[in-house]
């Protein structure tokens, strides 16, 4: 089997951490869906 | 502690942090590791695979999504659905202590992989969130109690008794096959499935200890076959049964180098 490297790995994890640093304002629009669930979209009304 | 009631534990907490949304500051827009309903009145995260949904109807790319999942994977691959989990653990306790008691099939790992691409289609084309209205796990944990909180709230709809059925059909293939949902179904277990290939926590198999004796395999609730696979595969949701019931003390939770 494959075997990826441990700095790779690390750099991987670094890149995801960006990922979400850089996109944050995410974050708001997320906590919206999970305080103003629309019921019907979940399929629950 | 031993390692099963360590699980247990860490399925409790993961359980009752979950659900902290029902005071009011503690509903954040966190991306919860596992497969929890936003739907729930007191989620206190958002579900991964409504959120991407939601932004594939919105057409923008969940990047703090993908990225939240990415650093979850890394540290941890699929340990969240085997420590974590509320609906892994409900498998949990449904299935039989011995899996081998279980029906066994085939392993159709890829159906998965099948669910997790139907549903973001399925979100794009149709703009809405197709899986959400037939997703067992919603429906025991979002549309069960927003009914029992708010009975007043809404006629019940179709999809209320979709919900039910779907949530009846899993929990009667759960008992016959154990962890069914998040071996064949799952699309959040396919996405972080394929960090075990690449996560940083694995279970280490010590070939020269190994008596072979299959007692691992025996136990395993996911259907591994292989010993090898055990950690690697995208199957393997690291719940450590295998690490605890080895006699031989030949499998091991390590930081993979």
């Amino acid at each position: 089997m494959y075997k990826i490297n441990f700095k790779l790995k690390l750099l991987l994890l670094v890149g995801f951490i960006f990922v979400v640093a850089l996109n944050v304002n995410d974050y708001w629009l997320i906590e919206i869906l999970v305080r103003y669930v629309c019921t019907s979209c979940v399929g629950i009304g | 502690m031993k390692l099963g009631n360590k699980r247990r534990l860490t399925q409790i907490v993961a359980f009752i942090i979950s659900n902290l949304g029902f005071i009011r500051i503690f509903k954040t827009g966190f991306v919860c590791p596992f497969l929890y309903c936003y739907g729930c009145p007191f989620a206190a995260f958002g579900c991964p695979i409504g959120i991407i949904q939601n932004f594939m109807i919105y057409r923008q790319f969940p990047l703090f999504t993908i990225g939240s999942l990415g650093i979850y994977g890394i540290l941890l691959g699929r340990t969240f659905c085997g420590w974590a989990c509320p609906f892994g653990t409900l498998h949990d306790l449904l299935s039989h202590s011995n899996a081998k008691r279980s029906i066994q099939i085939r392993n159709y790992w890829y159906v998965k992989y099948i669910i997790l691409f139907l549903t973001l289609g399925l979100a794009w084309v149709a703009l809405d969130t197709v899986f959400c209205k037939f997703c067992p796990s919603g429906s025991l944990f979002a549309v069960i109690p927003f009914r029992l909180i708010y009975p007043e709230s809404a006629e019940f709809g179709l999809f209320f008794y979709i919900h039910i059925f779907t949530l009846a059909l899993t929990i009667a293939l759960a008992l016959l096959i154990s962890r069914f949902w998040c071996r064949y179904l799952c699309p959040l277990g396919a996405i972080t499935g394929a960090f075990n290939k690449v996560g940083l926590l694995t279970i280490e198999w010590n070939e020269e200890k190994c008596k072979k004796c299959n007692t691992c395999l025996d136990l395993c609730k996911m259907g591994i076959t292989k010993t090898r696979d055990i950690g690697a595969s995208t199957d393997c949701i690291l719940c450590g049964r295998c690490v605890e019931t080895c006699p031989e003390k030949a499998l091991n939770f390590k930081i993979k180098k």
